[in-house]
């Protein structure tokens, strides 16, 4: 077995990393059967609205896990009532710790040193990330062993995702992580059949593929049920059984199960 | 009413072309590394080494085609057996796909000393390619004196490329001319003979050349060098290089003239070559043209037939016997006669003593020299 972890990382606000995460651990925890671990990087602490979690006390959150005095007990919630899948929540809290962060000197390698000397027993660990470039996504990206990559089809985003190739391969270099974690591919979100922008867009995005020399995933339909299935705390799979929608993530889980099992 | 479209390849320009550098650097780090591994099998203590080589290959990327014959191999070679199928499989791999990765090579002076890649170097010269790829990795210290340690005392050297490369390092240490180094090593021999003689304490210089760094300072010190001097010996005796060989052997190949120095890079044997010098312009009373051509003969006889140190002598002697001019012989007898005339009309018994003493070793000693010279003749 090799564990999987898995950033999910953008230069861009509402593009879908959440939505992808918590879609991809149910789909792997229930159609793959594999065990997933959801850690949020996040300081508005999404994960809690896409998983029905109350609030975490900052003790209870990824912040004690990044703090000098981390045990190696990880405090690890139930999502949707799935033992496969755990989430460590998140806590505005950390945007403090990351301040602190910034003068350890192994500020980036915070995440990836608590994964190695307490390692998750999942075979997939999830990274959702905040929306902005900075010291918490360098350490999403130096504990990855995968990186993935959000694609709203719509200009500013893609600017973003530009912009992350070239951060992915710069601070790779910076941080001297060898190997640099994988690209595993962009995932094109909310796309809408109807405008022509998206169309536009989507028309270029092989060739994209294979200048960048990545996987192309297929699009993430942009469906109402996904926002509804958040209200409630669910995915899409949950609260939309048979929705269309829930088969598009088939592919990236596939290929995380696959890289899994070797 | 089509609006404009929105250009996505474009936006991506920076992120494709950092995308295609890095994975090219990836793609020569990976072949990088397939070939430490392989070398990892046959040689563990080049693996220290070719980490730091690679180090310093990833941090700089400069690549250069450097011509094939510029590029001398590594005595030092990890890879010591290299066979013909080894060859063959890298010859069709290059015919086929082309050079992968540049080899590595490692500057000395105008020439390149080859620290990796031989396979792909002969593979290349065999498939008649003018150059390869290269980077290009500075010499690390203790490196250079490995390889230098083991290409100086390798079986097989020819004596002209040894004594070079003693001389350019020697040069490289002290910064100092060739001339001034070849004077240098040869006044200091001489008075480092003059000190043992004295002071029968010291250690042999062969003792010297293999002792450790310090014992050699220690000596050094112990013996009355001038700086310069004593710069020059330091360096040849940390090679392990006895000074009083260097001087007597080594050195004179650099005189040799360059037809003889071609000679031996062809293989004449270096005391074959040191004979054959013998036959010059002025020994053979002809101009250089003779010489050339008289000494061109016994080096092809030398090489063809494998002449042994005797016959060639023997050849050499007669060249140079029969071609003196009859005018020298007789000056050469004139001399003698006269010599011979006033000897015996000398009457010692009247000298002094220390003067008669003087004339008594004189005449043994010009006994000794015609039995000797007798006897070669036979
Ligand atoms: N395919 C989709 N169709 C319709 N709505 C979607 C889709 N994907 C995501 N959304 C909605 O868009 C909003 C932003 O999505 P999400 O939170 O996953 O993005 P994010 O990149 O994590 O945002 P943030 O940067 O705020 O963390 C959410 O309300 C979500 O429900
Ligand atoms: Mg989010």
């Amino acid at each position: 077995m090799n564990q999987i972890i898995l950033s999910i990382i953008a230069n861009a606000g509402g593009v879908g990393k959440s939505t992808l995460a918590t879609h991809l651990a149910y789909d792997l925890a229930v159609r793959k059967k594999h065990s997933v671990a959801l850690i949020d990087l996040d300081p508005q602490r999404s994960l809690d609205v896409f998983c029905g979690l109350e609030p975490a006390e900052p003790a209870q959150s990824i912040t004690s896990v990044l703090s000098q005095d981390f045990k190696g007990e990880w405090p690890l919630a139930t999502a949707w009532k799935i033992d496969k899948v755990s989430v460590c929540q998140g806590h505005q809290a950390i945007e403090q710790t990351a301040r602190t962060l910034v003068i350890h000197p192994r500020g980036h390698y915070s995440l990836s040193d608590r994964l190695k000397k307490y390692p998750l027993p999942h075979e997939v660990v999830i990274v959702d990330c905040p929306a902005t470039l900075g010291l918490l996504i360098s350490n999403a990206l130096a504990a990855a062993t995968h990186i993935i990559i959000p694609l709203q089809l719509e200009p500013k985003a893609v600017q973003g995702a530009a912009d992350v190739i070239q951060w992915y391969i710069n601070q790779s270099l910076d941080l001297g992580l060898d190997p640099r974690p994988d690209l595993l591919g962009f995932v094109p979100s909310a796309y809408e059949a109807g405008t022509a922008m998206h169309r536009q867009l989507l028309e270029q995005l092989p060739v994209l593929a294979e200048q960048l020399n990545t996987k192309m995933y297929p699009h993430i339909r942009n469906s109402k049920e996904f926002v509804n299935a958040s209200g409630q705390g669910l995915p899409l799979q949950i609260f939309r059984p048979g929705h269309k929608a829930n088969d598009d993530f088939h592919e990236i889980s596939n290929d995380l199960s696959r890289l899994i099992n070797g | 009413m089509g609006r404009k479209t929105v250009d996505l390849i474009g936006r991506f320009q920076g992120a494709i072309a950092a995308t295609e550098e890095v994975q090219q650097h990836d793609k020569r780090v990976a072949e990088l590394q397939a070939e430490i591994e392989e070398l990892r099998g046959v040689n563990k203590d080049a693996e220290k080494q070719l980490t730091e080589l690679r180090q310093l290959l990833s941090g700089q990327s400069g690549e250069q085609p450097i011509e094939l014959k510029l590029i001398d191999p590594n005595p030092d070679q990890p890879r010591q057996t290299i066979t013909e199928a080894n060859i063959q499989k890298k010859m069709r791999s290059l015919d086929e796909h082309g050079q992968l990765m540049p080899i590595i090579l490692i500057p000395t002076g105008d020439r390149y000393l080859l620290w990796d890649g031989e396979l792909r170097w002969r593979a290349a010269d065999r498939l008649g390619w003018p150059n390869l790829r290269a980077v290009f990795a500075p010499m690390p210290e203790d490196l250079h004196r490995k390889v230098l340690l083991g290409f100086l005392h390798q079986e097989g050297l020819n004596p002209l490329d040894r004594a070079a490369a003693i001389v350019k390092e020697v040069g490289l240490k002290t910064s100092f001319e060739t001339s001034e180094i070849l004077k240098l090593a040869r006044s200091a021999v001489r008075q480092l003979e003059r000190e043992l003689q004295r002071n029968p304490q010291l250690p042999k210089l062969t003792e010297v050349v293999n002792a450790s760094q310090k014992d050699q300072e220690a000596f050094l010190n112990r013996v009355n060098l001038r700086e310069e001097q004593r710069e020059v010996i330091a360096v040849l005796v940390d090679y392990q290089i006895n000074p009083q060989t260097f001087t007597t052997r080594d050195l004179r190949m650099l005189d040799l003239p360059e037809d003889l120095q071609q000679a031996i890079r062809k293989g004449l044997d270096g005391s074959h070559a040191l004979q054959i010098k013998r036959l010059s312009a002025k020994s053979l009373d002809t101009d250089e043209e003779g010489a050339f051509s008289a000494r061109q003969q016994l080096i092809d006889k030398a090489l063809q037939n494998g002449l042994t140190r005797d016959t060639l002598k023997i050849e050499i002697d007669a060249l140079l016997i029969t071609d003196n001019p009859p005018e020298k012989q007789q000056a050469g007898s004139r001399q003698l006669a006269n010599l011979t005339k006033r000897l015996r009309q000398a009457k010692p018994w009247k000298w002094e003593s220390k003067r008669r003493k003087k004339y008594e070793t004189l005449l043994g000693r010009l006994e000794a020299l015609l039995a000797d010279t007798e006897e070669t003749e036979e």
